[in-house]
């Protein structure tokens, strides 16, 4: 049973209520409850692919709170909980899904230290995968939403989960938050991409998030394996460029872009190396969706 | 439930799915999670748990894992760095409990490298380290003048290369206290602790004697509240497992009380033994608790205490949170920096400080 | 009393590649992660060639020959090696030993 089988009065029950709504995203179940009325349909358009589960055991408690009635008419403001304290700062009221997807990542990066975190998107076909990791601003989002309106399957947008066991690539498909620029490129790229709506001057600026698409997620539970990296950079109107990068240099790329790299210790190098050890890496400059996607098509 | 998880462990495994995810989450905020997969892996009882708990006990153990070795190379570098002035250097609280594999230690998060040195030792131990890459933050003159004049430590150091904070103390307990203990005391009691490695530097380290050990970290726990985290149960655990450790010696129950009039904390010990009792089921020879019932308050105070302090230790229902709790955390804070400070200054610095909040929330700081 | 340099006990996890000569080292003592350009990695190997330690002018001798590369300047080559063995050691990656 999926989040888009429940009739809207199921949600806002749920949503309201102390059992909370309860999802399965990726590897991580999650419960949420909410006083915002107006999250409910972000989420049933959103979230709508995602499986409801009867996990007793949830990875994250999170409560999206309004304002008290006092503050409602001077300004109001939104404040995501994580079990009943509050780690941030409220935000407007209007950035209520921003404040939702934030607070993830926030419980995610702090407390999942049984696996090695990379700041990466990850795609992939059957078990092959791509591994893209990036600082923020270089395009990894963009070119990750293109690939996965270009037949391949969606891991992950901003948290590439390695598994210590064996190294495996585990998905968490999430919402994909697509700056304002670049928003029109990707709609004329993939016109079936599916946008919530803008939220505008948000700490990360002007966003709208991209649904994640139903079958990645219905696949949440099939591992992939690391098979190239590829470092992308979004520069306005450089040609396009693939270039070999040698492993070193690769290796660190991967290390300094992870959230737990130092966490993990030893593990975590072991970790690298053999999944460096098991790519072919290069660094990617494109400014043209399409000439990016066919480069990698022609690589793969 | 967190009681019961830290009293006895191995019932951890019949535990319903329903009380594992509140245990989970309480035990998180106390800083409690990292012992109880301690507990629990030196049991061999984690395979006998579901998954996802395992996955979020071996998760809190990386991380405690991660600390410990990240700040006994911070210790190892201070020892490199300070070699040839050769200083007399006690370690205290975590890294000493992990540097002499005592039994706080197991699954015990720690997040700084905190020394005592004796006072005449701190300024060439400060600018040794300040020339060997350690930094100091540039604090505001409110608050060096804080640390310098009142306070038992120095203002932090950080290596610049490592994000660790070293924090140098000359006393266990802030010098504003009314009776702060004689640091020449502490330091002509401590003990020699050798080294396991190998390669560690020729600087020789020590711990304080087991009384006074115990003794702060009581102290700490006193003399530490926080307005919203209320009193550290983590504290009050260090201590039991300290008081159990070195209670197989006899001596050690007898010295205890008389140390507590020596270093003058005698109603820190009070209260901590009859919680660690109450809460954590510690045993005590008949004759050490005559001993420390002379140190009681009077009696309407004690009553308060017996309401207060469990209210402000323990953790409560994260989704129900309770108004009584949250005013005996309070409470207890005023009552720490009471303990701290005479009151003029303890005005002076609240004040102070929430006026620099006020100040603060001009340019709210982002989340994340 | 000359000072011998050695690398200390500590074993390290390397991860090289055959077409790279610069490698990248984890110290598991202080959970950090190096990398070494080519010089830095044939200077940690000499050093870890010589459990005994070795000494400056030594160590310059071996790395002289092993580079052959006549337009590096001996002095500027040894103020380079002093200054990696200082770097070396604040990291605990060597140490130095006074020996009789």
């Amino acid at each position: 049973m999926i989040l888009a089988n429940l009739t809207t009065a199921d949600l806002t029950e749920r949503l309201t209520s102390r059992a909370g709504l309860a999802l399965g995203i990726g590897p991580f179940h999650l419960r949420l409850t909410s006083d915002v009325a107006a999250i409910t349909p972000l989420l049933q358009q959103l979230y709508r692919h995602y499986p409801l589960t009867d996990q007793v055991i949830r990875d994250f408690h999170l409560h999206l709170s309004g304002s008290a009635l006092h503050r409602r008419w001077l300004r109001p403001q939104v404040q995501l909980l994580v079990d009943g304290r509050a780690p941030f700062e409220p935000l407007p009221a209007a950035h209520h899904l921003p404040a939702l997807e934030w607070g993830m990542n926030w419980c995610i990066a702090l407390r999942c230290n049984h696996l090695l975190m990379l700041h990466a998107a990850v795609v992939a076909r059957g078990e092959h995968a791509i591994v893209l990791p990036a600082w923020p601003g270089h395009g990894k989002s963009t070119l990750c939403a293109a690939l996965i309106h270009s037949g391949w399957r969606l891991l992950s947008d901003e948290f590439g989960l390695v598994r210590p066991a064996d190294g495996a690539l585990l998905p968490l498909p999430r919402l994909i938050p697509i700056k304002n620029a670049a928003v029109t490129a990707l709609q004329t790229f993939a016109p079936s991409a599916e946008f919530g709506p803008t939220f505008y001057a948000t700490r990360k600026g002007d966003l709208a998030h991209l649904c994640p698409p139903g079958e990645s997620i219905a696949q949440s539970d099939q591992i992939a394996r690391p098979r190239w990296l590829i470092f992308p950079r979004w520069q306005a109107g450089a040609a396009l460029n693939l270039q070999p990068v040698s492993p070193t240099q690769a290796f660190l790329r991967v290390a300094t872009n992870a959230f737990n790299y130092e966490t993990l210790g030893g593990s975590a190098f072991t970790l690298v190396t053999e999944m460096v050890r098991s790519c072919n890496c290069y660094s990617l400059t494109y400014s043209a969706l399409p000439a990016a996607v066919a480069a990698l098509e022609t690589l793969t | 439930m967190l009681l019961n998880a830290l009293r006895q462990p191995h019932g951890l495994p019949k535990l319903s799915l329903e009380d594992w995810d509140l245990l989970l989450r309480v035990a998180r905020r106390s800083r409690l999670l990292g012992r109880i997969a301690a507990d629990l892996s030196q049991q061999n009882l984690l395979d006998q748990l579901p998954p996802s708990v395992v996955n979020h006990l071996q998760a809190a153990q990386q991380l405690v894992s991660h600390r410990q070795t990240v700040l006994s190379w911070e210790l190892n570098r201070l020892r490199w760095a300070l070699a040839d002035l050769n200083p007399p250097l006690i370690l205290l609280k975590g890294i000493a409990y992990h540097h002499a594999q005592l039994p706080p230690a197991r699954g015990r998060n720690f997040v700084d490298v905190d020394l005592l040195v004796p006072p005449a030792w701190i300024a060439p131990v400060e600018q040794r380290l300040l020339e060997r890459g350690w930094v100091q933050p540039k604090l505001s003159r409110y608050d060096d003048h804080y640390y310098r004049a009142w306070m038992h430590e120095i203002p932090p150091l950080r290596h610049r290369e490592r994000d660790n904070e070293v924090d140098l103390h000359h006393n266990i307990v802030p010098l504003t206290t009314r009776q702060p203990p004689e640091a020449a005391l502490l330091l002509s009691n401590s003990v020699a602790v050798a080294d396991l490695s190998a390669e560690a530097p020729p600087l020789p380290v020590r711990i304080l004697a087991p009384t006074d050990m115990v003794l702060h970290s009581l102290a700490h726990l006193w003399f530490d509240a926080q307005p919203d985290e209320g009193l550290r149960l983590r504290d009050l655990v260090d201590a039991a497992d300290l008081m159990r450790y070195f209670g197989h010696e006899a001596e050690f129950w007898t010295q205890l009380p008389q140390r507590a009039v020596a270093l003058h904390l005698e109603r820190p010990l009070f209260y901590g033994l009859r919680y660690a009792q109450r809460l954590l089921y510690l045993s005590a020879p008949a004759a050490t608790c005559r001993a420390v019932a002379k140190f009681a308050p009077s009696y309407p105070v004690l009553r308060v205490m017996d309401i207060l302090v469990p209210l402000a230790l323990m953790p409560e229902h994260p989704d129900f949170p309770r108004h009584r709790a949250a005013l005996a955390r309070w409470l207890l804070y005023i009552r720490a920096h009471w303990l701290r400070m005479p009151p003029l200054l303890t005005l002076r610095h609240l004040l102070y400080k929430s006026w620099a909040r006020l100040v603060q929330q001009v340019k709210p700081k982002t989340p994340v | 009393m000359p000072i011998h340099w050695r690398s200390s006990h500590i074993a390290v996890l390397t991860a090289k590649w055959e077409a790279d000569d610069e490698r990248v080292i984890y110290h598991p003592a202080s959970n950090e992660t190096h990398y070494l350009n080519p010089l830095g990695a044939l200077v940690l190997d000499t050093l870890a060639a010589a459990p005994a330690g070795i000494t400056l002018d030594d160590l310059l001798q071996t790395i002289a020959s092993a580079l052959a590369d006549d337009t590096i300047a001996p002095a500027d080559l040894r103020q380079y090696l002093t200054g990696l063995l200082a770097r070396f050691a604040e990291l605990g990656l060597a140490t130095a030993v006074a020996t009789a």
